[in-house]
């Protein structure tokens, strides 16, 4: 457990750098190929080492990881996805699918296994 | 400083600060945007088309500031708190695997020590499980054999047969089986015993041989 922790703490330390970047590159448009030339790079290095090497494959897809996260974190703003998606149709949606599966686990319960099963 | 069970309480507690400084980081706007709306018909029945614009972008593909209508818009950005955000987290993520390098594989030990030790115990449990089912079967085993004995002196059978059996591996029953085959018995005691004949233990071994081939028993030499 305290090593995926571990494994986590490095993965936040390397995506907030990535997210860090993408900020900078979003101030500052003129860094913009150089930057994703810098995350294509480091994209194809943690390939290499996730596909050829033996040894550090978790540090491969940790970097991987965090320039998924960086790209993400960096460029998508809480407007964007305002106007991109239909809040009030998706929270319909969710509990919608939320009340159907807790209907049916429990009439699953009900007729088949359980403490209280009517057989 | 911290010491063991404080250390690992610290450590999960800055791990997870910095997770949620970095997640948190994601949310509000970077900069300050207005959001434009263009009334447009497309080829596919699209109703309007949508441009946001922020400071640094003067010019978007096709905009057109004299047909569209401003709809919203937001000058003050969330920048200096997403920005201590993600500050937070990559201090929090980077004292945490400070913290982890010093002596967290002493306490990675002592896990496997104790993951052992059980493992040890469930082994244990097993084999003595085991134990008692084979000397239950073992019993059940006897039973049956003392049943069928029962059931064949009912039958009518001879309760000496065991004996028989029990013995197979002797010598002397060897030796009865070569001279049945008909061999003389001096080549069957010094088949069987690997004696040399003429000496005196050859003879009595010998005369034991003749009186258990008549019919007497004779323990074991």
């Amino acid at each position: 457990m305290l090593r995926h922790l571990k494994n986590i703490n490095e993965l936040v330390l390397y995506g907030s750098i990535s997210c860090g970047l993408a900020f900078f590159v979003r101030i500052n448009p003129a860094f913009f190929w150089a930057v994703l030339l810098f995350r294509i790079a480091v994209l194809g290095y943690s390939a290499y080492v996730v596909s050829y090497l033996e040894d550090n494959k978790i540090l491969g897809i940790m970097l991987g990881a965090a320039v998924f996260i960086g790209a993400i974190g960096g460029n998508f703003d809480w407007i964007i996805l305002q106007l991109t998606y239909n809040q009030s149709a998706i929270l319909m949606n969710g509990m919608l699918i939320f009340a159907i599966v807790l209907m049916g686990g429990a009439l699953i319960l009900h007729y088949r296994g359980g403490s209280n099963a009517q057989r | 400083m911290l010491k063991g069970k404080e250390k690992e309480i610290t450590f999960v507690c800055l791990s997870l600060i910095s997770v949620s400084c970095l997640f948190g980081a994601f949310a509000g706007d970077l900069q300050g945007y207005e959001v434009f709306r263009q009334p447009t018909k497309s080829k596919w029945g699209q109703p309007s088309e949508t441009f946001i614009i922020t400071e640094k972008e003067t010019d978007p593909y096709g905009f057109d500031s004299t047909k569209s209508k401003l709809t919203a818009s937001k000058y003050k950005s969330d920048f200096l708190q997403k920005i201590l955000l993600l500050f937070g987290g990559m201090v929090g993520s980077s004292t945490a695997l400070m913290l982890a390098n010093i002596d967290f594989d002493k306490l990675e030990i002592e896990y496997a020590a104790k993951k052992l030790q059980s493992e040890g115990l469930k082994q244990y449990k097993l084999q003595e499980l085991k134990n008692r089912i084979a000397l239950a079967s073992l019993s059940q085993k006897q039973q049956f054999k003392a049943e069928l004995r029962e059931l064949v002196i009912l039958c009518g059978g001879d309760e000496t047969l065991e004996a028989d059996e029990a013995n197979a591996t002797d010598k002397f029953t060897n030796a009865l089986y070569l001279s049945q085959d008909g061999h003389s018995d001096d080549t069957v005691v010094k088949l069987t015993w690997g004696l040399d004949p003429g000496s005196d233990e050859f003879n009595h071994v010998k005369k034991q041989f003749l009186d258990f081939k008549n019919g007497d028993k004779v323990d074991d030499a």
